[in-house]
């Protein structure tokens, strides 16, 4: 029997379970990073959703109260479409905005690389000194923006302290950051075939129809890749509300983040905290999945893997 | 100008009489012998110019308590209350915490500081040398949990010669004669307010946004912020609605820099009085030094309100007991010395007002006084004396956070008073309930 076994153990993938554990072992690094600081937290979060946590007494099992609370809370609606209003109207003037600056950086012109590296600098600027550069230029007063409307005969405006002006301020704030956008787009440019431009100048196209009929559609997962990221960001706008606002003027840029912050960091409301994010997640999952249904509309995949 | 004799002083509810009685001991005058060296830590808030201030104090604790080692730590007021709550769930170590009356009630609610009355029972410190409108922002349930290190009062600082200028009297000397009434007061910051742009002057700053500040205008209409059983807010209510108005005013009416016009100048509102620009600064004393030298000042305590009382918000620093430390009656040792000698180094160092009624009349307080102060020294007093504290609840600034928002409608004419206060009242009511549970 045993000589009779013997092959078939041999045949066993020993080598193969082998080769598993060092797989294993070489991805273990990022594997116990994300256990314990993606899938560790999501999961406790998923449950603390559903108790009352205040981060001092252990967590008390209410169920789903934290999420029929949002209903009551005065806060959430204001913030929930503070932030789809930013969202509806930052990702398209930044995917417009990182479009226009790839077209006109995707030339062979001498110091090219000067202008687009110029152009990507603001993205690799800390996010606070971003905000404070910006609170300059829209400081009513001294700042850059207030002086070039007076220049062509405009009274200054408050920028950041008016409520109608704070949100869109905040927009135009964002589209200085752009560059890693801009990248991806002059990626997927420089990837679009010479050979099909120059069949559509053949016949006859001009350079507005080639951008139209040849270089959109060519680009257009790359497009909705920006849309995706952009859309998944913009849900999750803190930082410039924080720094610049603190959510005001009256509660006009208090976002959805700012205020599960607030919740959980200020109040100490740990559970209700954790089911705003849970219901955050659910939003930006609706969004991409919408995305996903629509984009098989208009995305256009050259292998044709999607249609 | 011979001072006539002032309005009679309103008596805050809680407020303690003047008469200052036997001052505390300082218990760092004797070395205390320690059983086993040990090391403790005190948290204070992060003020840069009491640094140095701070670093002599703990010297001097750790010079009289050699077995003792008293380290300090800076921590910014914005993150204090989150840092020591997620430090209190995970573990931190720390043995004596800086409070605040808007942050003793959550620490003493969430078991951050410890009740000090069992201490003070065999304690030389005595408690009714210091003022009770103090004290009762730092009890919770009755008990206290923190001790002043200061008793900082608001008053106004204004430029005389701006003042002079507009050809009005001075409102130090007006108040004196028993005229320095809230009519008054908008007459002059409406009189004050001149120009435009950059070149414009302003009457006043607006009062900062806190109900804890914004309570005396309220009192003063003979509202009032909660009522007594704290069970729901009174902010709506027609006397609140009239403090509404009068403070919105102050941007509506452009008595004061808007909040961009503040962050533009260098030091904020401070900036502006000294640049000239701002005639009335609600400030307290502490600030005093930031005044420039070169702006001649003077100050007036807040004017006679419509109900014909005086108030004058009370703002404190104070230290409590870390429910953590493992030195608890050690910590009681340090704590002991901080509320005296670390006032006593802060008046000194014109960065605090004396937090005993006592040191009202030694030598370390009048000789702080700059040379204009030292006329108005009984004006201090008599506004410690004044002053009316506010208990704050548990989560204040969640609670605050509605107010403000209702107050920046009305500032902006989003809303009228009724209608921004009886939304916050609708908002902040049942926050109020929760955190009292």
């Amino acid at each position: 029997v045993a000589v009779l076994t013997a092959p078939s153990r041999l045949r066993r993938p020993r080598i193969r379970w082998g080769r598993h554990i060092e797989g294993y072992l070489v991805i273990s690094p990022w594997l116990i990073g994300f256990v314990a600081f993606t899938a560790g937290p999501m999961i406790a979060s998923a449950y603390l959703s559903l108790t009352r946590y205040d981060l001092l007494s252990p967590p008390r099992w209410i169920g789903i109260e934290n999420f029929s609370r949002m209903l009551a809370d005065d806060l959430f609606p204001t913030a929930l479409l503070n932030t789809l209003f930013y969202t509806v109207l930052a990702v398209p003037s930044q995917v417009l905005v990182a479009l226009l600056m790839a077209l006109a950086l995707n030339r062979q012109l001498r110091g090219i690389g000067f202008f687009r590296a110029a152009f990507y600098l603001p993205t690799v600027m800390p996010s606070v000194a971003n905000v404070m550069l910006w609170l300059w230029i829209f400081n009513p007063d001294l700042g850059i923006a207030n002086a070039i409307l007076r220049l062509v005969g405009l009274s200054g405006i408050n920028w950041l302290t008016d409520p109608n002006l704070a949100k869109p301020s905040l927009i135009l704030m964002s589209l200085w950051r752009v560059g890693s956008q801009m990248v991806i787009f002059l990626a997927g440019l420089q990837s679009v075939p010479d050979t099909l431009h120059e069949a559509a100048a053949i016949d006859g196209a001009s350079r507005l129809q080639r951008l139209w009929n040849v270089t959109l559609p060519m680009i257009s997962p790359v497009i909705f890749f920006n849309v995706i990221v952009g859309v998944i960001d913009s849900f999750q706008i803190f930082t410039v509300a924080f720094i610049a606002t603190g959510g005001g003027p009256v509660n006009a840029t208090y976002f959805y983040v700012l205020h599960l912050y607030d919740e959980g960091f200020s109040n100490f409301h740990m559970g209700y905290a954790s089911s705003l994010a849970w219901v955050l997640f659910a939003i930006i999952l609706v969004f991409t999945i919408g995305q996903f249904l629509v984009g098989r509309q208009w995305v256009y995949y050259e292998g044709g893997e999607r249609k | 100008v011979q001072p006539t004799a002032p309005p009679a002083p309103t008596k805050a509810p809680a407020a303690q009489p003047t008469a200052a009685p036997t001052p505390t001991p300082a218990p760092a005058a004797q070395a205390q012998p320690a059983a086993s060296p040990a090391t403790l830590q005190v948290w204070w808030e992060d003020t840069w110019t009491e640094k140095d201030v701070w670093e002599n104090i703990v010297k001097g604790f750790t010079a009289t308590h050699p077995n003792i080692t008293l380290t300090s730590v800076p921590v910014p007021f914005g993150d204090m209350q989150t840092k020591v709550l997620t430090g209190l769930a995970g573990g931190l170590s720390l043995d004596i915490l800086y409070s605040h009356p808007v942050l003793n009630a959550t620490y003493a609610a969430k078991g951050a500081l410890i009740e000090l009355d069992s201490y003070l029972k065999t304690s030389t410190l005595k408690l009714d040398d210091f003022f009770e409108s103090a004290l009762l922002q730092h009890r919770y349930k009755g008990k206290l949990y923190s001790i002043p290190l200061d008793h900082e009062c608001n008053l106004y600082f204004y430029n005389t010669d701006a003042v002079k200028k507009a050809g009005l009297e001075d409102p130090n000397a007006l108040y004196r004669q028993g005229k320095w009434t809230l009519d008054t007061y908008i007459q002059y910051v409406g009189k004050l307010s001149q120009g435009t742009g950059t070149d414009r002057v302003y009457g006043a700053a607006e009062i900062p946004k806190s109900l804890r500040i914004q309570a005396v205008w309220i009192w003063g209409q003979g509202g009032d912020v909660f009522t007594d059983d704290y069970s729901a807010t009174r902010i709506n209510e027609p006397e609140a609605l009239k403090a509404w108005e009068f403070l919105a005013d102050h941007i509506r009416k452009g008595w004061a820099p808007s909040i961009d016009v503040i962050n533009n100048a260098q030091a904020g509102a401070t900036g502006l009085f000294n640049s000239g620009r701002l005639v009335f600064i609600n400030n307290i004393r502490a600030y005093v030094w930031t005044l420039k030298e070169g702006v001649p000042a003077n100050m007036v305590p807040h004017p006679v309100m419509p109900n014909g009382k005086e108030y004058a918000r009370i703002g404190t620093d104070a230290e409590g007991i870390y429910s953590k430390t493992p030195n608890r009656d050690l910590a009681w040792q340090a704590l002991e010395y901080l509320v005296t000698n670390a006032n006593d180094a802060l008046v000194k160092a014109k960065a605090a007002s004396p937090n005993r009624k006592s040191v009202y009349t030694s030598d370390s307080w009048t000789k702080s006084l700059l040379p204009w102060e030292v006329p108005n020294a009984d004006l201090y007093l008599k506004v410690a004396n004044n002053a009316r504290g506010l208990f704050l609840p548990p989560g204040f600034s969640e609670i605050d956070k509605r107010a403000q928002t209702g107050y920046e409608k009305i500032t902006l004419n989003k809303a009228t008073p009724k209608e921004a206060m009886d939304q916050a009242k609708k908002e902040m009511d049942p926050l109020l309930k929760e955190a009292l549970q």
